[in-house]
């Protein structure tokens, strides 16, 4: 492959700040928190230079085949559920013994329905999914800082609301691993994987003469620069994402999440303007309420949170692309916020959002992150409409094919 | 809305939380570093047959049943 070089441009001041930041704060949780917060915080920035490096994304993916048929970005994510199992599956099967983790295991019930569906939708219109709305925050986006803002009100308003959802219609967890045998159930689940991934390809190769493939290969010359400065093909995103959530499994003790903090953040506020949701059953007892009478450094979401957008905003920096120039109109205001309350308002109701419910739980064996999936996608679905609707976007072009 | 604008509302609103995270964390206590662990590994944990948290009434925050790791509710 012949090289492209370009000369990288970097935001040399935004790289110093961040990269001090990204220092400081790892100090200070090592020597005045704990190990586990240092090395959760790491991890998050990590995930953060992944994201924004690899622009690995579940909304734009989710819009691109829906519209287009275009399936890179889905069968990406794909990969990354299949790759993420067999580093999970092995772990919480218990094959090594003295590896001890949590899988993601939420029940089955309306409640998983109605949130993904509205997460869904949430993600169309708000901009971003749970990662992407970090990340994109990170790069400096200011109509995803209007996004994360309402995110975090949707799912503190959740979290108040969650108790009654749980008394409609419902199963327990359910797990593939305890159901079938670990191996037994990661065969089956490459099995489904690889249906799904065939389907995508065979939908997009049917609508689009070229199919985009997932690549994993940069122009010669290009490594290094490519892997400090961005852009990361896809691939590198799904192998990083893969095993730095394996890294979360192994040092935190439970899969990598996300939204949790939010609601965490949310009811924080709430109380220090004089609310008290100590006294709402979500943040009542265990370890809701035991996160929000400590320190938010305490909470290992919220500190792989910081670390993501620190982390995303180093990249940014690094890739000449923090702090865009951008034109924020009346209706992307309007967007952001509704987007953001049904992100998060999904998020609580369905036990976390495309990382913590629809990635942990798939890649632990939950059925419940497969019906997160169904659930979230016709609402994705949904929300490309309520696009065109609103003139966010263009009517999709018929084809032959429809 | 130009480079400049997006690099000082931004700021500001790193600069914001940053001051509200200190605050937070100046006002409230560490956990023990055992219990805290404890109680974060592994998330809801609801068997076939045993009863959702709402039917007692205590959700996501009910306390860890003895046998069982913690269900914290944290995804």
């Amino acid at each position: 492959m012949n090289s492209t070089a370009r000369t990288p441009v970097t935001d040399q001041p935004v790289v110093l700040m961040a990269s001090l930041a990204v220092l400081g704060v790892a100090l200070f949780l090592q020597q005045s928190i704990a190990g586990l917060q240092y090395l959760t915080f790491v991890i998050g920035v990590g995930l953060g230079i992944a994201l924004m490096h690899a622009a690995f994304g579940f909304s734009g993916s989710w819009r691109l085949f829906i519209r287009e048929r275009d399936g890179r970005g889905v069968r990406a994510q794909l990969l990354l559920l299949a790759l993420t199992s067999m580093l999970f599956f092995p772990v919480l099967g218990q094959v090594f013994p003295s590896l001890q983790a949590g899988a993601a295991l939420a029940p089955v019930g309306t409640s998983v329905i109605v949130g993904a569906f509205l997460f869904g939708i949430g993600m169309q219109l708000g901009g971003g999914c749970g990662s992407g709305t970090l990340y994109t925050m990170g790069q400096g986006q200011v109509d995803m800082l209007i996004t994360l803002s309402f995110f975090i009100v949707g799912a503190t308003l959740g979290s108040a609301h969650l108790h009654w959802w749980l008394t409609l219609p419902g199963y327990g967890s359910i797990s593939v691993i305890e159901q079938f045998g670990w191996w037994q159930a990661l065969l089956l689940q490459l099995l489904v994987l690889t249906a799904l991934y065939m389907l995508v390809r065979f939908l997009d190769a049917r609508r689009n003469a070229k199919l985009n493939p997932v690549d994993w290969q940069v122009p010669s010359g290009e490594l290094s620069q490519r892997f400090i400065h961005g852009q990361w093909p896809l691939f590198w995103g799904v192998v990083a994402l893969a095993v730095l959530n394996f890294a979360t499994l192994l040092v935190a003790g439970h899969p990598w999440s996300v939204t949790y903090a939010f609601g965490l953040w949310g009811a924080k506020l709430w109380a220090a303007i004089g609310g008290d949701p100590g006294n709402w059953a979500y943040w009542s007892s265990g370890y809701p309420a035991q996160s929000l009478n400590n320190s938010v450094l305490a909470d290992t979401t919220s500190v792989m949170d910081f670390g993501i957008m620190l982390g995303a905003l180093l990249a940014a920096a690094l890739a000449g692309k923090f702090a865009p120039a951008m034109k924020l109109t009346r209706m992307r205001i309007f967007t952001a916020v509704v987007g953001g309350l049904l992100l998060g308002y999904g998020a609580r109701l369905s036990f976390g959002c495309n990382i913590g419910a629809l990635v942990a739980g798939i890649s632990s064996g939950s059925v419940h992150g497969w019906l997160w999936l169904v659930a979230g996608f016709c609402g994705g679905i949904a929300g490309v409409y309520l696009r065109i609707w609103l003139k966010v976007d263009k009517p999709m072009v018929k084809t032959h094919e429809q | 809305m130009n480079r400049k604008q997006t690099r000082l509302i931004v700021g500001a609103a790193i600069s914001a939380a940053a001051i509200a995270v200190a605050v937070d964390h100046t006002r409230q206590r560490l956990p023990e570093p055992e219990k805290q662990l404890a109680s974060q590994q592994a998330v809801i944990i609801i068997d076939e047959g045993e009863e959702l948290p709402a039917e007692n009434n205590t959700d996501c925050g009910k306390p860890a049943a003895a046998g069982r790791q913690a269900s914290p509710c944290s995804l």
